[in-house]
Order: structure tokens, then C-alpha cells, then sequence
């Protein structure tokens, strides 16, 4: 079956069944990325935002950021 | 407002804007799309979403199904799934890293529809007065936008800061 035929199929599909697909297949996109526990990932930030108040790291702009990104996946 | 982003942030944001692009040429653009737009979002009406815990909100990236074509990257399409978790205080946005697999949150069908499968968390700190503070709703959001979508107050730090004085960051 082609992806078009695939996609036709899935796109008549019940609401609940397409929202239960995507997300199984972004699942499958994202496998291997590190997982992280929302709690974690808030304390975590908490550290950070300390760091950055005390001023025992300095940050770079957001503009910088996205940029250098960019860069690093060969758009910039 | 001007964002600072934590230098482990910075490389979390790049290793997964890496990892989507390895996985699939344009992913990794789609994502840095995403959440770009996605802080852009936060810092219009931090107040505007839900509340997981005291006064962090969680926010689901949207994935648009809308094309568009930059000359100059690769990109397709107008954002993707997130893997970057966001944080605002009253004084800042922090950015850490993604929790793929998150779990469906008991929204309403719309917002489902577009939030959350293609969208991973973005969580913020954004506390509400007294008079605003309440459990966030669909209903609300949708509904009550003129109130929700006014701007949060962002403590001013004075210099160094952006146009307004207001420091953020992403941690």
C-alpha cells in the first residue's frame, strides 16, 4: 500500500483512532531521545535559573541560539 | 523581551534539533520552527495555560499542517513536535529537556486534535493574581480570551535586559 493510500485510509478514520496514530507513530520518531520526568526536568530547570540569577553561567540570546542550532543541522 | 538561554539548554536544544534531523531530513528544522514559535506563544500570554503544578503551566506545541518554504533551509513545514520543555517564571523562561510519550492530557477534543498528539510539553512558571488564579480549562481558553490572553507581568530587571528591561531565560 502507498503512503497516499495510507494516508487516505487514516484520515477516515474515528477522531480518536487518528489522534491514537499519530501519536504512536511520532512515538516511533522519537525512540532513543532521552526520556525525562516532568518533575526532573522542572527542578532541573530551577538549577539552571539559580545559575543564571547568580551569575555562575551566562547565557547566550535566544537569537544566538536559534542560529547556532541551525547551523548544527546544516540551515543556518 | 529578550531570552537567555542556559548554555546546557543551548545543547539540549541542539542535540535534539540534531537527533529530528537525523531521523528525518527537515525534522530537526520543523522542530526548531516549533519551538521558537512555541516561546513566542509563552511569552504573548503566559497565563493563558494549564496549570500542572503550583504555578508551572504546561503548554502543547501545535504541529501546523500548513506548508511553507524558506529559500534557504530545508524547511516544510511550520513546526513539529517539540522536544524542549519550557519554563517561565515571573522573571524568566527556562528550557529544558523533552519527555517523549507524554502521556494524553484530558483536553478538550479540539485542542486534542491538534496539541497533543504532535506536540510535546512545553512546561512554563507564569503565576496568576490572586483574583486570576484558577484551575486552567479548555473552556476558559477558548472562551475567555480577552482576559487570558492578556500579558503576564514579567518582573523588570533593569539592565542588561531586553527592549523593556524584562530578563528571560531558557533554561
Amino acid at each position: 500500500m502507498s503512503t497516499e493510500q495510507l494516508t487516505t485510509e487514516a484520515m477516515a478514520l474515528p477522531l480518536s483512532e487518528r489522534v491514537s496514530l499519530a501519536q504512536t507513530l511520532w512515538q516511533s520518531i522519537d525512540a532513543g531521545l532521552a526520556d525525562t520526568e516532568e518533575r526532573d526536568a522542572v527542578g532541573e530547570a530551577m538549577r539552571r535559573d539559580q545559575e543564571l540569577t547568580g551569575g555562575s553561567v551566562a547565557g547566550r540570546t535566544h537569537e544566538e541560539v536559534m542560529q547556532a542550532a541551525r547551523r548544527a543541522i546544516g540551515c543556518a | 523581551m529578550r531570552l537567555i538561554h542556559h548554555p546546557e539548554a543551548e545543547a539540549e536544544l541542539i542535540e535534539a534539533a540534531r537527533f529530528y534531523e537525523r531521523r528525518v531530513p527537515t525534522l530537526g528544522v520543523q522542530f526548531l520552527d516549533a519551538a521558537d514559535r512555541a516561546i513566542g506563544v509563552i511569552q504573548e500570554a503566559p497565563e493563558r495555560w494549564k496549570i500542572i503544578e503550583a504555578d508551572v503551566r504546561q503548554y502543547l506545541i501545535p504541529r501546523f499542517p500548513k506548508r511553507s518554504t524558506t529559500a534557504s533551509c530545508r524547511t516544510i513545514c511550520a513546526s513539529s513536535r517539540s522536544s524542549t520543555r519550557v519554563v517561565t517564571r515571573t522573571t524568566g523562561v527556562t528550557v529544558s529537556p523533552h519527555r517523549p510519550g507524554t502521556p494524553p492530557q484530558k483536553l478538550t477534543s479540539d485542542l486534542l486534535v491538534i496539541k497533543l498528539p504532535l506536540g510535546n510539553a512545553l512546561v512554563f512558571e507564569a503565576p496568576a493574581s490572586p483574583a486570576r488564579r484558577r484551575p486552567w480549562s479548555p473552556t476558559a481558553a477558548g472562551g475567555d480570551a480577552a482576559e487570558l490572553r492578556r500579558p503576564a507581568r514579567v518582573e523588570s530587571r533593569g539592565s542588561g535586559s531586553g527592549e523593556n528591561g524584562t530578563k528571560i531565560r531558557a533554561i
